[in-house]
């Protein structure tokens, strides 16, 4: 049989079906290769699958990766099981420069402290240097692709700090690792040395052991804890006093985990530095994917549906001829197969000339989709098998009809129609759950940034100073508030909404039994009130508080209510001494609207700040004041008091821009969900298309008949959405529930989040019907206006 | 009840441009049985369409039932044709989807009667057309004088003023032609204006009046003798 006619890839029908196919060929492949990224991801690190990350249970069940260095290197050392192990500084740096034509200039990577053998842990290949030389913080690794890109080599030195003299020398370049690995997006490791080797108090490293080959997952049992117990107790014999019960007491507190690497990336639960992905967003886009290309190969089995009355007759022909029922079917399946390949060809080019456009910048493109040729073939044979599949029932259908009926045009085709509509249901459910879906995600994204979160808002700028801005607050602030336009300022060490916090355990002083444990953000001492924090007890922090000898402490209404706390608690701050207990604020929302209200602090630190700076200056300008003149002023104020703020190049920017940053994953879900959910409904809609313009086209001759008799062109209109619109209705009693179950999924990660109510609901089935009639009529529109003479002419 | 004078109808495309009606003038009173005859291609259908309100003319002046339709646009057109005209084609044209009752049922759904009166009607006209025991079968479980039978039911359904047919006998074979004949002659002698387009001499020769047609042009007006 000749396989394709190609006069029918050229009819509207055929070519909107391409077209869809193509479309959804190329979604399903970029989304197959987000989530192939995501899934693999760590995967082709050497023996991954025997590295894990050590963490600890916090409170509420959440796990941390912060650790101080002492204990996991004495695991590290007693656990026979473990071959290597090392660890990274939890946050990674961006401040490199590098001395180019005689000055210094910032380059763009980002890069972490590492003690060495963290390298032999993760099989870092060195193609040149000798990490032998890595000793202390003045030498350090490079990766090849940033190495080539500033042309940098073994021996050449930079900069992380411009107001220090210490130069940083490249002692050794690894090849790069991929992009979806634990470092795959880190420039470089600064070696951390024995920097903190010894130091109990400082909870800043994340530790990564390698074990032997073959060890089962380890898992904190009975024995590690006696072995934790022994190493704790000879560790605190060597540092300081410490009796037996205290050490009973903090072992009795921890809950080891060991994280496996293979598990990390997905692993949401986890505080602290990981490259974090999002398992929700992963699994929609696996969804989605199976969406896109199934509701694309529904038009395609309906297409290929609504020609078997076309194709009865020169199929039966060919029988009569002697062509046997095999034939006839290799062929049928055949020309789906070459009809598909043409829309692979066409996808291709959608892939390259214009998803790049469509995704603007939201998919990195050349690294996660390009070169995932495991997701090409995974493509490709999921085509080929839709194809087949979707051909196969039309081919086996048509063939299987006795000549002498399919010759003489006795055929119904109610059977047909109904598994079509059917499918189209489906299509349809698909699409309307998609809209609920987007609507929910888009009032959420609106809700979490215009929530009132406990502090104000208003005309707020911040920015990251640099280290002498911070050491000259009182300049910085006298030259800021010359300009009448500039209100306050304030200084706190991170944002004041972020995800990761530093997290404090401190004794009870007068029960030192119990440990408490806290969020702590250090500040200026105007800072309260500057943010209108409102105090609930106490007497707030005052001027001289940043003069104290054991740091002034403030904390929120949860953390007093958890800890019973009264204005009169001994608490204990930096130093091992009681500090000054300022008073109780209102709770706010420091964290995210992921996350719920816990237990925080306020912190000054007095005249021994531990080597902190505040070095996140909060501006208030006054209202209506031009945003932009402010920000113009500040730089150049800024400048003026420190000209490497113009080298470090930190950004001024609004707090609406800050806090959209913290839910940039949230927005990169709903622009991903979005632009998917829209090409969905694209491919659903020309199916619609494509099935009404072959409806109508093979019903012009009833539409003819029902003029003759008095049809007026809407009446004729009414009949074709009638059918349509109450499958939107009928498919929205699937759809509502479904969305429904997809959305309360999603709102789950959220402790705060856009009230599930009946609106979006109502709007997305109405967005529906207004689509689906918008469709329907623009489809039949034409032959609904046809003179009736012309179609009962041909008859 | 009609009156045409110098009707013209041109077919135009890039190329050519066919005159299809030459100039027809003419009047119908009510009551009265029309063949319009012809070779193939002499504007017989093109007449009966624009008469029918299916199709406008290119000139000329074409007063049905008092008011000038020359110029109607397709939406009054279809307002004007409910309920007054009543067709029947060679080929049936019933829809194939819909049963016999629902076939006839289908011009007074489009006049808004209600349920009540529609089925009323239905059954009446069900019945003297003698296929009531018909009316749950579709289109293609009838025979083709049976078809012609469910298409003039439909025709007379709405009780038109006129009926339009053209070429009713075309696809049928004697007996059933003469019977489809003999409806339409009852049809007229209750009253009904009957316009006819057939090539079948013996058929126009039931009517009162036969126009001839020839290269778009009226050549003969003739009473029948009957």
């Amino acid at each position: 049989m000749k396989p394709v006619n190609i006069k029918t890839l050229f009819s509207v029908p055929s070519l909107l079906n391409i077209v869809g196919i193509a479309i959804a060929i190329a979604a399903f492949y970029v989304l197959v290769s987000i989530a192939d990224f995501e899934l693999t991801f760590n995967k082709s690190t050497p023996q991954h699958q025997n590295i894990y990350q050590l963490c600890y249970s916090m409170e509420g069940g959440q796990l941390t990766n912060s650790n101080m260095r002492p204990l996991p290197e004495a695991l590290g050392r007693a656990l026979p099981s473990v071959e290597r192990y090392g660890c990274i500084t939890a946050g990674a740096n961006n401040n490199m420069y590098v001395k180019q034509q005689g000055s210094y200039h910032q380059i763009e990577m980002m890069y972490l402290q590492c003690s060495k053998s963290l390298l032999d842990v993760f099989g870092f290949q060195i193609v040149e240097g000798d990490t032998s030389k890595l000793i202390n913080s003045q030498q350090m690794v490079m990766s090849r692709k940033m190495a080539e890109k500033y042309n940098l080599n073994v021996g050449d030195y930079v900069k992380s700090d411009l107001q220090n003299s210490e130069e940083i020398e490249i002692v050794a370049i690894y090849e790069t690792m991929e992009t979806n690995t634990e470092f795959g997006r880190i420039g470089g490791f600064r070696c951390l040395g024995d920097y903190n080797l010894d130091n109990p108090t400082e909870w800043s490293y994340t530790y990564y052991m390698r074990f032997v080959d073959g060890t089962p997952k380890p898992e904190f049992d009975s024995n590690m804890k006696e072995m934790l117990r022994n190493l704790v107790k000879t560790f605190y014999k060597d540092i300081e006093e410490v009796s037996e019960e205290e050490i009973d007491n903090e072992i009795g507190q921890f809950e080891l985990e060991f994280v496996a690497l293979d598990d990390l990336h997905l692993h949401s639960e986890i505080n602290g530095y990981h490259p974090r992905g999002d398992k929700s967003l992963t699994y929609t886009l696996i969804i989605l994917a199976v969406f896109v290309i199934v509701i694309a190969f529904i038009n395609y089995f309906n297409f290929f549906m609504a020609r078997v009355p076309q194709r009865l007759r020169s199929v039966n022909t060919r029988k009569v001829l002697g062509s046997s029922r095999g034939d006839l079917i290799a062929g049928i399946v055949g020309e789906s197969v070459i009809f598909t390949l043409v829309a692979m060809i066409l996808a291709a080019a959608i892939l390259f000339g214009i998803m790049p456009y469509v995704l603007d910048g939201k998919v990195d493109m050349d690294s996660i989709v390009y070169s995932n040729y495991k997701a090409l073939t995974i493509t490709i044979l999921t085509a080929i098998a839709a194809s087949i599949l979707t051909s196969i029932y039309p081919a086996i259908h048509i063939t299987s009809i006795p000549p002498a009926m399919a010759l003489k045009g006795q055929m119904t085709q109610s059977h047909d129609s109904i598994i079509r509509y059917l499918l189209i249901g489906l299509q349809v459910a698909a699409s309307v759950a998609l809209i609920i879906c987007s609507i929910f995600i888009d009032r959420n994204n609106d809700y979490l940034r215009n929530r009132d979160i406990g502090f104000n808002t208003d005309n707020l700028l911040s920015t990251w100073a640099t280290k002498k801005l911070a050491e000259n607050r009182e300049t910085v602030r006298t030259s800021l508030l010359q300009n009448p336009d500039i209100i306050d300022i304030a200084w706190t060490s991170q944002d004041l909404v972020s995800a990761g916090r530093m997290t404090w355990g401190r004794p009870n002083l007068e029960n030192t039994e119990e440990t408490f444990y806290y969020s702590v953000c250090p500040v200026s001492w105007n800072f309260i009130d500057f943010m209108g924090i409102k105090m609930t007890d106490g007497r707030g922090f005052v001027e001289s508080d940043e003069q104290c000898e054991n740091g002034a402490i403030i904390f929120n209404e949860t953390a007093r209510k958890a800890f019973k706390l009264t204005t009169e608690s001994r608490i204990q701050g930096h130093i091992n001494d009681k500090c000054v207990l300022a008073g109780f604020c209102n709770d706010f929302n420091f964290r995210p609207l992921q996350y719920g209200i816990s237990n925080f602090a306020f912190y000054i630190f007095g005249k021994e700040t531990w080597g902190w700076t505040l070095r996140k200056l909060y501006i208030r300008t006054a209202e209506g004041a031009d945003v932009q003149k402010s920000i113009d002023y500040i730089n150049k104020t800024l400048i003026s008091i420190d000209p490497d703020f113009e080298i470090q190049n930190n950004e001024i920017r609004t707090y609406e821009k800050e806090i959209a940053q913290q839910y940039q994953a949230e927005k990169q879900v709903e622009a991903v969900v979005t632009i998917f959910t829209v090409i969905a409904i694209i491919i659903s809609v020309m199916g619609i298309f494509g099935i009404v313009l072959f409806d109508t086209e093979r019903r012009r001759k009833e539409i003819g008949i029902r003029k003759v008799n008095g049809a007026t062109i809407a009446e004729i209109l009414t009949m074709f959405n009638r059918k349509f619109l109450i499958l939107t209705v009928i498919c929205s009693a699937i759809a509502i529930p479904l969305a429904y179950i997809i959305i309360s999924a999603y709102f789950s990660r959220f402790t705060y989040h856009y009230d599930i109510n009946i609106w979006p609901f109502v709007i997305g089935v109405i967005l529906s019907m207004i689509t689906t009639s918008l469709v329907v009529t623009g489809a039949s529109f034409r032959a609904a206006n046809e003179n009736p003479v012309d179609t009962l002419k041909s008859e | 009840m009609i009156n045409v004078s110098n009707l013209t109808k041109v077919f135009r495309t890039d190329e050519v441009e066919t005159i299809a009606l030459d100039s027809a003038s003419f009047e119908i009173k009510d009551g009265e049985f029309v063949a319009i005859m012809g070779p193939s291609g002499c504007g017989k259908s093109t007449l009966l369409n624009i008469l029918g309100l299916l199709d406008n003319p290119t000139e000329g002046k074409y007063i049905l039932f008092g008011t000038d339709v020359s110029d109607f646009k397709e939406k009054d057109r279809t307002q004007y044709r409910k309920g007054n005209l009543g067709f029947v084609f060679q080929s049936f044209n019933l829809i194939d989807e819909l049963n016999v009752y629902e076939n006839i049922e289908l011009p007074l759904t489009y006049l808004k009667v209600s349920a009540s009166e529609r089925k009323k009607r239905v059954d009446e006209i069900l019945h003297r057309m003698n296929i009531a025991h018909r009316a749950k079968h579709y289109p293609q479980q009838l025979s083709g004088g049976q078809q012609q039978r469910v298409a003039i039911a439909r025709a007379v359904v709405t009780n038109p003023k006129l009926i339009l047919a053209d070429e009713p006998t075309g696809n049928l074979d004697s007996t059933n032609g003469r019977e489809v004949m003999e409806l339409l002659c009852e049809l007229n002698h209750a009253g009904t204006t009957i316009v006819m387009v057939t090539h079948s001499p013996k058929d126009a020769a039931k009517a009162q009046r036969i126009i001839n047609l020839f290269d778009g042009k009226i050549v003969s007006d003739v009473k029948n003798q009957l």
